[in-house]
C-alpha cells in the first residue's frame, strides 16, 4: 500500500515540477561551467556541485510547499484523526521529493559528461562528493517538509527560499584556508579542485547531511526531541573527521 | 486455552461513553461537564451555531483532546488506550473537508482508506463499494476539483464509510445536497446504523428526525436534551412560527425552555 | 461599495504580514550592505525579488464576479494598487546603496512577471514566474552571450538591459489592470 501511495504521489505531487526545476537550474549552472570541465567525469562532479548554491534552496522550498499541503488544502482534521503513524507519511512525502531529485541527479551527471567522452576514470575522492551532493539534496528535501508541517502561511516557502538562497550564494562552501564550520554548506568555495575534496572529508560531509536527512525526517513526524539526535550526531561525525 | 482477544471488544455496553466531558476550542469552553451514551444506531446531534456540536465531534474523532472529564470509544479510554488502533475503526467526515485538486476520487479515498490503515488487500474493493454507496461509481475517476460541492462532500462520506467503522462521525453530511441526493443519504444512514454507533451532527431537523432514531441537543456547551425523535416532537407547543414543522418547534420549544431554565 | 469594502478587508488581513515581510527585505538589504564585503547579486538581484514574491501574496482574491460587471473601475483600482506597491517595495530598497539602480531596475522588471504571475497562476503562486526568470539568469551567470540577454539582464550591472525590464514591467501592468489575478482552484466544500 505505502508503494500504491508513494507511486500516487509521485504522479500528483510536486515531485514532477522539482525535478523539472533541478534540471533546468543545475542543467543551465554546469553547462556554463568554463569548458575545460567538460568530458571529464570529476569535473563535471565538481561543475555539479558548483550549482547547489541555487538548486539546493529551491528543493528546500518545495519540501516546505509539499509539507505544508494537508494543511493548506483543509485536510489537517483528516490527518489527525488518521491511525497511520506520521512518521510513515512523511517519508512517503519525502521519498517521493528524493526519489525525483535521485532522478535528475544521475540526468544530469550523464548530461554533464555529454561534451565529450569520460575522459578519465571516476575517483574515489568524485565519487564520495557526488554522493555528498545528493544526499545534501535529500536532507534539504526533509528538512523543508519539516519546516512545512509547522509553517502555516503559504509565504513561508518563497521566504525560506531567499534567505537560504541568501547564505547560500554569500558563503557558497567550504574552500582550502577555511575552517572546518564551511563544510556544512554542500557548495563549494573559491578554487577548490578534485584533490581538495578528499575521501575522509566527503565522508564527514555525508554523514552530516545524512544525520540532517534522518532529524528532517523525524521532526516532519512531530517527534522534536527525538529529532534533534541523528543532526548532532552528523555534526560530530563531521568535527571528527575533518581535523 | 489462548483467548485470542479483540483489543476493542467492547468493555461496556456503549459504543460512546462521556462522563463529565469538557472540551476547549481555542480559549473558549465549547463542550462543557457533557456526560453521553450512545450505542448502535443512528444518533442527531442538534443546536444552534456555536453549540459545541463541532468541537464534541472532534473530541469523539480522537483530533482534539478534552480538557477534563473521561471519553470512552468502544470501551477504550480515549485519553490513556492506544489510539492508533481505534482510529483504524473510526471514521470521519470533518465540516470542512479539504481535499487535494489532482487525485481522482478514487485515489483520494483510497490515501484516506490509507491513513486509516485498511489492509491493502481490501481497499480497492471497499473503496468501489464505497463511492457506489454514495452514487458516485460513473464519476470515480474525474478529478476532485471537476467535482461540483455536493459530489465532493459525497466523497467525504465516501471515505469515512470505508473502513466500515465501528464508529461513524458525520460533521454537517448533507451541506450542498439536493433533495434526492439527501433522501438517499437518509437511506444509507439507516443502512449503515444496523451495526454502527452513527453520529450526525447538522442543522437540518429535518434529517435527524427523518434518519436518526434519537437526538442529543446542546446549546452552549451544555446538554438541553436526550431522547428519541418522538419525544423531541412531543416537546413542540403552540408558540413559534407556523410555517416550522412539528420537528423544528419541538427543536425550538427544548432551547427556549433550557435557556430561560439556565438564566441566559 | 461594499465589494470594495470586502476587497480591502481581505487585503486587510494579508497586508499586516507582508508589510512585516517587506520590513525584514529592507532591513536584511540594510544589514547585507554595511556587514557584507561583497554581497555579489544578493543585493541587486535577491532583494527586489523578495520584495515583488512578498507583494504577489496581498494582491490577489478579489471576486471574479464583482470584476466582470463592473470592469473600469477594477482596472483603475488594480492600477492603483500596483502603483503603491511599486512605491513601498522602492521604499523598502533604498537601503541599496551602490546597487540601487540595479535593484530598481530589476524592481521594474520582476514586478513585471510578478504581475504576470498574478495573472496567470493567482496570488500564492506568482512569485514561482520572477523566480525562475532571475534564477535562470543567475544560474548563467552575467556577462553571457548576446542572445540570453533576455534571460541576464537582472544580473548585470546597473545601466544595461533597462530596455527588457521596462518591457516585462508595461506587459505585468497591462496584463494585471486588464485581468486581475486568477483565482486559485478550490479546495474545500
Amino acid at each position: 500500500m505505502t508503494a500504491r501511495m508513494l507511486a500516487l504521489d509521485l504522479r500528483r505531487g510536486p515531485a514532477p515540477l522539482v525535478a523539472l526545476v533541478v534540471l533546468a537550474l543545475g542543467g543551465m549552472a554546469a553547462l556554463s561551467a568554463p569548458d575545460e570541465c567538460q568530458g571529464a567525469w570529476n569535473e563535471a562532479v565538481l561543475a555539479l556541485r558548483d550549482s547547489m548554491w541555487l538548486v539546493l534552496p529551491c528543493v528546500l522550498a518545495a519540501g516546505i510547499w509539499h509539507g505544508g499541503r494537508a494543511r493548506r488544502r483543509g485536510l489537517d482534521d483528516a490527518v489527525a484523526a488518521a491511525a497511520l503513524p506520521p512518521a510513515r507519511r512523511a517519508a512517503v512525502e519525502g521519498a517521493s521529493l528524493g526519489l525525483a531529485v535521485l532522478a535528475v541527479f544521475v540526468v544530469l551527471l550523464v548530461a554533464v559528461t555529454a561534451g565529450g567522452c569520460t575522459s578519465g576514470a571516476l575517483g574515489a575522492s568524485a565519487a564520495a562528493s557526488a554522493l555528498v551532493t545528493l544526499v545534501s539534496l535529500v536532507a534539504a528535501a526533509f528538512v523543508g517538509l519539516a519546516l512545512g508541517r509547522t509553517a502555516s502561511s503559504p509565504m513561508a516557502a518563497p521566504l525560506a527560499l531567499f534567505l537560504v538562497l541568501a547564505v547560500t550564494s554569500v558563503f557558497g562552501g567550504w574552500s582550502p584556508g577555511d575552517g572546518r564550520v564551511m563544510l556544512i554548506l554542500p557548495g563549494l568555495g573559491e578554487d577548490v579542485t578534485v584533490a581538495d575534496l578528499t575521501v575522509r572529508r566527503s565522508l564527514g560531509q555525508l554523514l552530516w547531511f545524512a544525520g540532517l536527512a534522518v532529524s528532517g525526517w523525524l521532526w516532519a513526524s512531530g517527534r522534536r526531541l527525538a529529532g534533534l539526535a541523528p543532526a548532532a550526531a552528523g555534526a560530530a561525525a563531521l568535527a571528527a573527521l575533518s581535523s | 486455552m489462548t483467548v485470542l482477544s479483540d483489543p476493542l471488544a467492547p468493555t461496556s455496553a456503549f459504543a460512546i461513553e462521556a462522563d463529565g466531558l469538557s472540551v476547549r476550542a481555542g480559549r473558549h469552553v465549547a463542550v462543557e461537564r457533557l456526560g453521553l451514551a450512545l450505542d448502535t444506531g443512528v444518533h442527531g446531534l442538534l443546536g444552534p451555531n456555536g453549540a459545541g456540536k463541532t468541537t464534541l465531534i472532534k473530541a469523539l474523532a480522537t483530533v482534539v483532546r478534552p480538557h477534563a472529564g473521561t471519553l470512552r470509544l468502544s470501551g477504550v479510554d480515549a485519553d490513556r488506550g492506544d489510539l492508533r488502533a481505534l482510529r483504524r475503526e473510526i471514521g470521519y467526515l470533518p465540516q470542512r473537508f479539504g481535499f487535494y485538486p489532482r487525485y481522482t476520487a478514487r485515489e483520494f479515498v483510497e490515501y484516506l482508506a490509507w491513513l486509516k490503515e485498511m489492509p491493502r488487500d481490501a481497499v480497492p474493493a471497499a473503496v468501489d463499494r464505497a463511492l457506489d454507496r454514495v452514487g458516485l461509481a460513473d464519476r470515480a475517476d474525474s478529478r476532485m476539483k471537476t467535482l461540483s460541492g455536493g459530489m465532493v462532500r459525497r466523497v467525504g462520506i465516501a471515505q469515512a464509510i470505508v473502513n466500515d467503522p465501528r464508529i461513524l462521525l458525520l460533521d454537517e453530511p448533507t451541506a450542498g445536497l439536493d433533495p434526492e441526493q439527501r433522501v438517499s443519504f437518509r437511506e444509507l444512514l439507516r443502512e449503515v446504523g444496523g451495526d454502527t454507533c452513527v453520529v450526525v451532527s447538522t442543522h437540518l431537523v429535518e434529517d435527524v428526525a427523518a434518519a436518526c432514531e434519537d437526538a442529543v441537543l446542546l446549546d452552549r456547551g451544555q446538554l438541553v436534551f436526550r431522547g428519541s425523535i418522538d419525544e423531541l416532537e412531543a416537546a413542540a407547543d403552540d408558540v413559534g412560527d407556523a410555517t416550522a414543522s412539528t420537528f423544528e418547534r419541538g427543536y425550538s420549544a427544548l432551547l427556549r425552555d433550557h435557556r430561560e431554565r439556565v438564566g441566559a | 461599495m461594499t465589494s470594495r469594502l470586502l476587497v480591502l478587508h481581505l487585503r486587510g488581513r494579508q497586508a499586516g504580514r507582508v508589510a512585516c515581510a517587506l520590513l525584514g527585505v529592507a532591513v536584511a538589504c540594510w544589514a547585507l550592505v554595511v556587514f557584507v564585503d561583497d554581497t555579489g547579486m544578493l543585493v541587486p538581484v535577491l532583494a527586489p525579488l523578495a520584495a515583488v514574491s512578498v507583494l504577489g501574496f496581498a494582491l490577489g482574491g478579489a471576486d471574479p464576479a464583482l470584476e466582470r460587471v463592473t470592469p473600469q473601475r477594477w482596472a483603475r483600482w488594480r492600477a492603483a494598487e500596483l502603483a503603491v506597491c511599486a512605491t513601498v517595495a522602492a521604499l523598502a530598497l533604498l537601503p541599496a546603496g551602490e546597487h540601487l539602480d540595479a535593484a530598481l531596475r530589476n524592481l521594474a522588471g520582476l514586478g513585471g512577471l510578478a504581475a504576470i504571475g498574478l495573472v496567470a497562476l493567482g496570488p500564492r503562486l506568482a512569485w514561482l514566474v520572477p523566480s525562475a526568470w532571475a534564477f535562470a539568469g543567475a544560474a548563467v551567470g552575467p556577462g553571457a552571450a548576446a542572445w540570453l540577454a533576455p534571460l541576464t539582464w537582472p544580473v548585470e550591472p546597473g545601466g544595461s538591459g533597462l530596455g527588457y525590464a521596462a518591457a516585462l514591467a508595461a506587459a505585468g501592468v497591462l496584463l494585471h489592470t486588464r485581468y486581475g489575478a486568477a483565482t486559485p482552484a478550490p479546495s474545500g466544500a
